[in-house]
């Protein structure tokens, strides 16, 4: 990969701004008040399990809207609402504006009314189908469907795994034109294992699971440690020794006595040697305010309600001010944990969840599996409400201040809350909303959905039903291609889109498998500007 | 019990070591395959592994330690911390992956390291001794120190090139200090010191089956049973030779066994195993579990060091076979609190503990049994005792193939024990039977024991919003267990369980084998040398402390078998 240092950038993309000597020229406060493109940003927020239809999606009626009740019987009768305006010119797709459809309390039982004051900047999406047979997994919503818990394998573990589109960009010069102080930042508490899966930028490497930072010390240092807001880096020493450090890589690779696997895993190791010592380069920060750096405070696998707070107030201070000071352009935040309400209606104490491989009634994945039950969906519901408010739209809240040329860093971005799952563990109609128009590439504000509700109903559970929606992939072509991205820069082999398309496992006599897939390179109908 | 299954019901159907194949009939027998042993077979392929996160935290401290540098781990804790912790998913020292987090992480220890010896003329000086601190770096210093510290971080002497290039660094523009620190940070991030790196043996006769060095040798017992570097003395036996000879051999093995770093390291392989640290908590703010728990203090970090009682009392305190531990009915616990719960009484440490008479062994322990919420899940607790304590593995399940609603809980019912409810939901589904018939019914023998771990003779159903209590319901702890699954006799309760268990030598196979997979960061594979090690350390009258320190002596833990070119 080309390196391009950052005052490079600075000089071949705002040119003025390196006319003077750097030290003595007024610093910009960040890239769109020099006059350049803000550069974009993609955030996701992956929380687990499923979201309840009726608790998720708008139940709105009036103002000439009606639930499909109105129109549909069976399983098609779902209680949500049905929207008539068409999207797009073919497939039976529908949309309205989210605005028609606010309520003081919000558009959904779980998008409540701290979202309203974003409606313009959000699209929520009905009917994404991940294609691959999936339970359980990790990378499914960013484009590795095949990697499925080891509690709960499936048939799309027998894809090979692909790098979730996140690390597509992360290693793209056309998203990053040098190399960025944090590649992408993954957070999360409780669980590990991030839902990004990279080849770290070796296009014939072997693709690993990356792990996220659960201890906020350890993310607060990975974007700041040593960052001069408005200064320019020193040249360091220590990049001499670096080469050493590679040579004695290099060295170990020429070893017969390594095997070809163990080779690749050298190659790694000398991709990320280089890596650091391009990290290692003069750079030129932008002007900002960082975080104060937290204290330390370590993973567990409890369900301290204080605990949990604390960590996701500071998770969130960080991850915004990482996109503000421009540490990362990627960031992704898996909620395992969050608060929700008691089992006993009448407790207006809020306690804490974990969602882990357990579903034993109760937990968080317990119960997402006890959908029968109304206690517990009302507790589900709580969950993914607080959900909604404390993570999703306090970093909107964060993110929405101007960055310059009448934009907010949100306009600049898409922030991507999905699931692992449809409703009830099924991966059909997969939970999505978005937020961000990514510097004005998608046209916000609107409810999209993406089943045509004439096609035929197969299965029905959770007051939801399982008609054939528009494969997941081409989302991930949406974002890929709205962060800039041309079909050349991520398809793969010559295959159009992204992400594995395979049905196997599925009988067509009881799940949808008939996608129209000669569109499968190209966005989602009707979501561009 | 603890909850090492992930979805609710069908759970556990997932393979891990697999000497033996899924049942095909419930009834029928699990076809055991075994290998040949009579000639002793090349171990598995052991990739290039990183140190595991641990394994590189305690290399740092131990070699700023040996250096006279150990009040700088302390300082250095924020950096040691930042390199990122190990799944947990199986055992941590599988986890070989590494991201720029690593490098990163590696990166700022070393120049941590390095910055502070350059601005502290006394560790520099203790680093590379008085002379380091001249106004010129003599080559008698550096050779000095990099002949010292150079061998210790790489774990065998540096060779002739290693040691002219990184002399290059004393190039005369560089400081004394500054020299030192840049040897010090190549050193730190060089492959040889992040990562264990067996290349160096003679052949056995293929280019892919090598004898370890006895470098090698030495840093595979320091990381085997102390996750740390080799210290001088190991050093020593491989630079003099005697770590080559079955006597010099044997003095080291045993040497390190009885260090107090192998005591710590079989913790740590204990408390994955059991999953001791995926426990998330007790759900006190339900009204259900609080009707539960009521009169009790639930810590249940006294529970977990109960069992690290146990397992120390039979390693060394009072050596047994794993066996013993799993009939185990004394109680060590020191808690006021978890002897009431158990019935008993407090030890003190001294003389003979007191003895249950209501459970037996390691299984039956409340760390083991206990959930956090106020049912026990039967499914939950079969599995894990077929999966992770039998070594059996069950299949998958095809969710294509599920009736709808195969993946809910069962309907609570307050007239039905837990029993009769998750046996209703599978009952008349042969599909879910297949593989249900293999795991449930042990779980069933452990509905002796509530979601506590106390031992009761009724079942006690609350409700779960007001935390009333509906009914007192009686038990049925007896069950086709199939511990070997020819075996359809019916097993009284946990008792009857625990002798059946230990009669069939499954668990003690599946602890050899545990723990060979644990030690030597990889699954025994069926056929290599390493799983007839496993069958051999299986046997059920060698003790713990016999099988922990018998996989040194075991030929596959001396070589290495080298994967496809």
């Amino acid at each position: 990969m080309k390196m391009i240092s950052r005052r490079m950038f600075l000089g071949g993309a705002g040119g003025a701004a390196l006319a003077l000597p750097w030290l003595e020229s007024l610093l910009p406060k960040n890239a769109a008040a020099q006059g350049m493109t803000p550069p974009k940003r993609l955030i996701v927020v992956k929380s687990f399990s499923t979201q309840l239809i009726q608790e998720w999606y708008p139940r709105f009626s009036g103002n000439g809207y009606q639930l499909h009740d109105a129109v549909y019987s069976g399983s098609k009768a779902d209680g949500t609402t049905l929207l008539t305006q068409a999207l797009g010119t073919s497939g039976g797709y529908t949309q309205a504006p989210l605005a028609d459809l606010q309520t003081p309390m919000g558009i959904s039982g779980i998008l409540g009314p701290s979202l309203n004051p974003y409606l313009s900047k959000l699209l929520l999406i009905r009917g994404l189908d991940f294609l691959p047979l999936v339970n359980h997994n990790y990378g499914g919503l960013l484009g590795n469907y095949g990697s499925c818990t080891a509690a709960t394998p499936c048939d799309a573990d027998s894809l090979a795994d692909v790098p979730t589109i996140d690390q597509v960009l992360a290693y793209s010069p056309k998203f990053y034109e040098s190399t960025p102080a944090v590649r992408s930042l993954h957070l999360s508490q409780g669980v590990t294992n991030a839902m990004s899966y990279s080849n770290l930028g070796n296009a014939s490497g072997p693709v690993q699971q990356l792990q996220t930072r659960t201890n906020p010390l350890n993310a607060f240092n990975d974007c700041f440690q040593g960052f001069m807001p408005g200064g320019m880096s020193m040249p360091n020493r220590d990049r001499l020794i670096i080469d050493r450090v590679r040579e004695d890589w290099l060295k170990l690779k020429a070893s017969p006595r390594l095997s070809r696997d163990d080779k690749t895993k050298v190659d790694q190791y000398v991709t990320l040697v280089t890596e650091l010592q391009a990290r290692l380069s003069p750079t030129q920060a932008l002007s900002c305010t960082p975080p104060v750096a937290p204290a330390s405070l370590a993973n567990n696998s409890g369900t301290d309600p204080t605990d949990i707070v604390t960590k996701w107030n500071l998770m969130l201070d960080i991850a915004a001010a990482a996109i503000m000071c421009d540490r990362t352009r990627i960031i992704t935040l898996g909620v395992h944990k969050g608060l929700g309400p008691s089992p006993n209606a009448a407790d207006p104490n809020l306690m804490g969840y974990y969602h882990s491989e357990d579903a034993s009634g109760g937990t968080w994945h317990g119960l997402a599996h006890d959908w029968g039950n109304a206690n517990a969906r009302r507790q589900l519901k709580g969950v993914n409400a607080w959900v909604a408010e404390h993570v999703f739209a306090k970093l909107l809240q964060k993110l929405d201040v101007m960055e310059g040329g009448g934009r907010t860093y949100l306009d600049n971005s898409l922030v991507y809350w999905g699931n692992e799952l449809g409703f009830n563990h099924i991966a059909y109609s997969v939970p999505c909303i978005l937020a961000g128009s990514a510097g004005g590439a998608l046209r916000t504000g609107r409810y999209l959905d993406y089943i045509n509700w004439n096609n035929n109903a197969f299965f029905a559970q959770e007051m939801g039903n399982v008609i054939l929606g528009i494969p997941h992939n081409r989302l991930l072509v949406t974002i890929l291609q709205a962060m800039g991205l041309a079909p050349a820069d991520y398809e793969r082999g010559g295959v159009p889109g992204y992400g594995s398309t395979s049905t196997n496992g599925k009988a067509p006599n009881l799940w949808p498998v008939n996608y129209d897939l000669g569109a499968i390179g190209q966005p989602l109908p009707g979501i561009a500007v | 019990m603890r909850r090492l299954l992930p979805a609710l019901l069908l759970a556990a159907c997932e393979g891990t070591i697999s000497d033996v194949k899924p049942p095909v009939d419930p009834n029928g027998p699990f076809p055991v395959i075994e290998p040949k042993c009579d000639v002793i077979p090349a171990p598995g392929v052991t990739p290039l592994a990183k140190l595991s996160t641990l394994q590189y935290r305690n290399t740092v401290r131990d070699l700023l330690g040996t250096s006279g540098l150990a009040a700088l781990a302390t300082e250095l804790s924020t950096r040691l911390d930042a390199v990122p912790d190990d799944s947990d998913v199986s055992f941590r020292t599988l986890d070989n992956r590494v991201t720029d987090q690593h490098l990163t992480a590696w990166f700022e220890v070393a120049r941590g390291i390095g910055d502070s010896i350059e601005a502290t003329p006394a560790r520099l000086t203790a680093l590379a001794g008085s002379c380091a601190v001249a106004a010129t770096l003599t080559p008698g210093c550096v050779n000095d120190f990099l002949n010292r510290f150079g061998r210790r971080a790489l774990r065998r002497p540096l060779t002739a090139t290693e040691l002219t290039e990184l002399s290059a660094f004393n190039d005369g523009v560089r400081r004394p200090a500054e020299a030192i620190r840049a040897m010090v940070i190549a050193l730190l991030m060089s492959p040889r010191f992040v990562s264990h790196v067996e290349i160096d043996g003679a052949e056995l006769g293929s280019a892919r089956r090598l004898d370890l060095s006895p470098y090698e040798l030495a840093a595979r017992l320091s990381y085997t049973y102390w996750q740390t570097l080799p210290d001088d003395a190991l050093l020593d036996a491989a630079a003099d030779g005697s770590l080559a000879t079955e006597a010099g051999y044997r003095a080291q093995v045993e040497r390190v066994f009885a260090d107090p770093r192998t005591k710590t390291t079989l913790w740590v392989f204990w408390r994955e195993w059991l999953r001791l640290e995926k426990f998330t908590g007790f759900a006190t703010t339900r009204p259900a579990f609080a009707a539960l728990a009521a009169g009790e203090r639930l810590d249940y970090t006294q529970m977990v060091d109960e069992v690290h009682a146990l397992t120390d009392r039979y390693t060394f305190d009072a050596p047994g076979t794993f066996g013993d531990l799993v009939a185990s009915d004394v109680s060590v616990t020191r808690s006021a609190d978890l002897a009431k719960l158990y019935g008993t009484s407090v030890w003190n440490g001294a003389g003979e503990p007191p003895r249950f008479t209501n459970r037996k062994g390691l299984f039956q322990r409340a760390a083991l049994l206990v959930d956090g919420l106020e049912q026990t899940n039967p499914f939950h607790r079969g599995a894990m005792t077929r999966r992770a304590f039998l070594c059996d593995s069950l299949p998958s399940p095809d969710p294509t193939t599920l009736p709808p609603g195969s993946l809910d809980p069962p309907p609570f019912n307050a007239m039905s024990t837990t029993r009769q409810r998750f046996e209703a939901k599978v009952a008349g589904n042969t599909l879910c039977q297949g593989c249900h018939g293999s795991f449930s019914d042990l779980g069933y023998v452990l509905e002796q024991f509530d979601a506590l771990g106390r031992h009761r003779t009724k079942e006690k159903v609350f409700d779960e919003a007001s935390g009333a209590l509906l009914a007192e319901l009686n038990l049925d702890t007896s069950a086709v267990a199939k511990v070997e699954l020819g075996d359809l006799a019916v097993v009284s309760g946990p008792d009857d369980l625990t002798a059946k268990m230990i009669s069939s030598g499954k668990p003690q196979r599946c602890f050899a084998k545990t723990f060979s997979t644990f030690a030597l960061r990889r699954e025994p594979v069926i056929g290599t040398g390493e799983h007839c090690s496993t069958l051999k350390l299986g046997a059920r009258t060698l003790t713990m402390a016999d099988v922990f320190r018998g996989l040194a002596y075991e030929p596959s833990f001396k070589e290495r078998t080298v994967g496809e070119p």
